[in-house]
């Protein structure tokens, strides 16, 4: 028993060893897919990132802000519209579209911050392009972190100038303060010693009064007295006028001498001046002191979470908040699922048509049919058409199957999807009927086929994404069918977005149909050729 | 009236020489045998006078009256076998330019006439070895050609339908003076109906002396 099962394999190596293609392929196929692959492969960082801005804050935030990007391989556009910028995404032009914003109340910090606060950045990307997208994502938000870091030490730096200038500006008016006091007191003491003054004054003139009223006493004593004259009385009590006015003299000048000393002690003009300046100098500090306290105020205001993102950094979906109303609330496998139309297509084309060929030509049938008056073309064409509508097929029951027990929102945009569809069809077929023409064993066909599927798997989004390649290679990757029917794939299923074809998409179709229509002819007279020798 | 005439073509197929300078001649209406040992280039001939291959050296000349008009059965069966009898007629009918009318008359003739009658609905791939001989010669015999090769059509056949099949090929030879050019290891069979056979040995085809063949039939 063992050894009949022995018997077998080695009969199937001998079938697919005596095939001289089939055993080609058999070892060169993983070699060469492993070479082309790996140097594809390995790196995984983006480079060559395209990104549209949008900005309406000031140009040299934006330049800075642009700046930063080259420095990181983004190749930037400028855009003047947000639709537009958002479009070029939808179109696939774009891997993101960057908005710079400013936020309310913006204006009011960045008198406070030297014009460092108060911007906000959206992203707008396409969520489809997964294996991108989040290291879009990460790359930028590594430059406004390190942006933030830059702000937030600057707006550090600009707390602690504010604070110091306030205390020096406190220290330096400190000492108006204090000089002030000082006049103060002075001025304090100058009216002491005059109010003391002023009241041995008041006692002078106090017995001065009294001397005085003795005087008038005395004298109206003396009044009838002096109607008698020669009296020695009369003359002691004239004696005491005299004295009494003697001393009222006395007393007199000492309040003169008084008040020449009060007005020589208080020096009140000066103290007035002296108080003048001091309610100008003390107004101008409370001046001073007033637009600090707004200046405070102003920075009791801010939100001190800015302090911890000086730049916040947002995104969502290209789509969020467009006019795409049924493209809404999409999931994974709504972002996922053009991809898997493309991987699916690109399988089954190949495999199919290059199987059928070969089953073709090697059947007996063959014969009768190229020794019949039936041109050549006509074959092929024939061959051609019904892999096509067989795999068309296949494609319209995966759609359809998918739009209604997925929910995978795709009917609303069929016609065009079809269209770019079938031109897919076309070129995957067309590859897929060159393999079997040109190999001559079914073994070699169906190595051939998995390989140049893998290989154009290779370069779509899902496992090599442009963006991780070389200038060179990225822009050449753009051409491959995988991707550029992957990228209309995603427009028309994922955005809704009406097909767009350009000039270098209608040359890429159209050229790439002639191409492959030239190979097949000569793959089908070199199988010819390989029968008839 | 010549119908085809081949003067000193060489054939070398994988580095082999199969035929060297050797000529043949077959005249209109005639019934003609080849026969030769296995592997002696009786198939790549054939496939010479059909198109399928090209003499590497040497003239080829068919009537022009043959063009189109070439009928072949080969030893591998040039029918699909995903497809029924009736399918496999209807499509080379088709490929053969046939008329409805030609299309309706001309393949229930040959079902009835090959004793496909009961198998004409079931793919061709289930039916045995014989049956599937018959439906290559129905093929064949399609567009009623001026000229139609056998390459071993007896291979397979019992002996009721080996004749009832020479009776075929000599009524069409009859009504249509078609020529016919066949190869069969069973010589004794083919011996009646053919007027000359022709030996291919030693990479030539020579014409055989049918008196001498009459004389000492061959094994």
């Amino acid at each position: 028993m063992n050894f009949k099962i022995f018997t077998i394999i080695q009969k199937n190596f001998l079938i697919i060893f005596n095939s001289k293609l089939s055993s080609i392929m058999l070892i060169l196929g993983p070699i060469l897919l492993i070479l082309l692959s790996y140097p594809l492969l390995q790196n995984t960082s983006i480079k060559n990132v395209n990104a549209g801005i949008y900005s309406s804050v000031d140009e040299d935030f934006t330049k800075n802000f642009i700046d930063k990007l080259h420095q990181n391989s983004f190749i930037v556009e400028r855009k003047y519209s947000l639709e537009s910028c958002k479009q070029d995404v939808i179109d696939s032009d774009k891997d993101v579209c960057i908005e710079l914003q400013r936020e309310a109340g913006g204006n009011n910090l960045n008198k406070v911050f030297n014009n460092n606060l108060g911007y906000r950045i959206i992203l707008y990307v396409d969520y489809s392009n997964q294996r991108v997208v989040w290291q879009i994502i990460a790359s930028i938000q590594s430059i406004v972190t390190k942006e933030s870091d830059n702000i937030k030490n600057d707006i550090i730096v600009n707390i602690h100038d504010n604070l110091n200038e306030v205390i020096q500006f406190s220290d330096s008016n400190s000492k108006y303060v204090d000089n002030s006091i000082i006049i103060i007191d002075n001025i304090n003491t100058d009216l002491n010693d005059l109010d003391s003054d002023l009241g041995s004054i008041k006692d002078d003139a106090h017995k001065a009064k009294y001397s005085i009223i003795e005087l008038n006493n005395d004298l109206a004593v003396l009044l009838p007295y002096a109607a008698s004259i020669n009296n020695s009385f009369m003359y002691d009590k004239l004696k005491k006028i005299n004295d009494s006015a003697s001393q009222a003299a006395n007393y007199s000048n000492k309040v003169e001498e008084k008040v020449n000393l009060i007005n020589s002690k208080s020096n009140i003009p000066n103290s007035i001046n002296g108080l003048n300046n001091l309610k100008t100098a003390l107004l101008a500090v409370r001046s001073s002191y007033d637009t600090k306290q707004r200046e405070l105020e102003d920075l009791n205001k801010i939100d001190l979470n800015k302090l911890t993102e000086p730049l916040p950094l947002s995104y969502q979906s290209v789509i969020d908040g467009g006019n795409y109303a049924t493209h809404t609330n999409l999931n994974f496998l709504d972002y996922f699922f053009p991809t898997f139309l493309i991987i699916y297509l690109l399988f089954v084309s190949i495999i199919f048509s290059s199987v059928l060929t070969i089953r073709e030509r090697i059947s007996g049938a063959y014969l009768r049919n190229i020794t019949s008056e039936v041109s050549n073309i006509k074959f092929i064409v024939g061959n051609f058409i019904t892999f096509f509508l067989f795999v068309l097929f296949q494609i319209f029951l995966v759609i359809y199957i998918s739009h209604f027990f997925l929910n995978i929102n795709i009917l609303s945009n069929l016609f065009p999807l079809l269209i770019m569809v079938s031109f897919s069809i076309t070129i995957f077929v067309l590859i897929g009927m060159i393999i079997g023409y040109y190999f001559n064993s079914q073994e070699s066909v169906t190595f051939s086929s998995i390989f140049i599927s893998i290989l154009l798997l290779i370069f779509s989004s899902l496992i090599t994404p442009k963006e991780f390649l070389p200038q060179f290679f990225s822009n050449l990757v753009s051409f491959i069918p995988t991707t550029f029917f992957e990228t209309k794939f995603i427009s028309l299923i994922v955005f809704g977005s009406s097909l767009k074809i350009g000039i270098y998409d209608i040359l890429f179709l159209v050229g790439s149909i002639f191409v492959l229509s030239v190979l097949l002819f000569f793959a089908y007279k070199k199988s010819k050729y390989f029968e008839m020798k | 009236m010549e119908l085809v005439s081949v003067n000193n073509i060489s054939k070398t197929l994988s580095h082999k020489k199969i035929l060297e300078n050797t000529s043949f001649l077959l005249n209109s209406g005639e019934i003609v045998g080849i026969i030769g040992s296995s592997g002696s280039g009786k198939s790549v001939f054939l496939k010479i006078l059909i198109g399928f291959f090209k003499a590497d050296s040497g003239k080829v000349f068919i009537d022009s009256s043959l063009k189109n008009s070439i009928g072949f059965s080969f030893q591998e069966n040039s029918i699909y076998e995903n497809l029924t009898i009736r399918q496999n007629l209807n499509y080379f009918s088709k490929i053969y330019n046939l008329t409805s009318k030609e299309m309706k008359e001309q393949i229930p003739f040959l079902i009835e006439s090959l004793d496909l009658s009961e198998w004409q609905n079931v793919l061709v791939k289930k039916l045995s070895g014989g049956t599937k001989k018959r439906v290559d010669i129905a093929c064949a015999l399609l567009k009623n050609p001026k000229l139609v090769i056998f390459d071993e059509p007896l291979l397979g056949l019992d002996p009721e339908r080996i004749s009832k099949f020479l009776k075929l090929i000599i009524d069409i030879n009859k009504k249509y003076n078609t020529s016919i050019i066949i190869t069969s290891h069973m010589v004794k069979e083919i011996f009646p109906i053919c007027s000359k056979f022709f030996l291919v040995k030693d990479k030539k085809i020579y014409l055989l002396d049918k008196s001498k063949l009459i004389a000492k039939p061959p094994k």
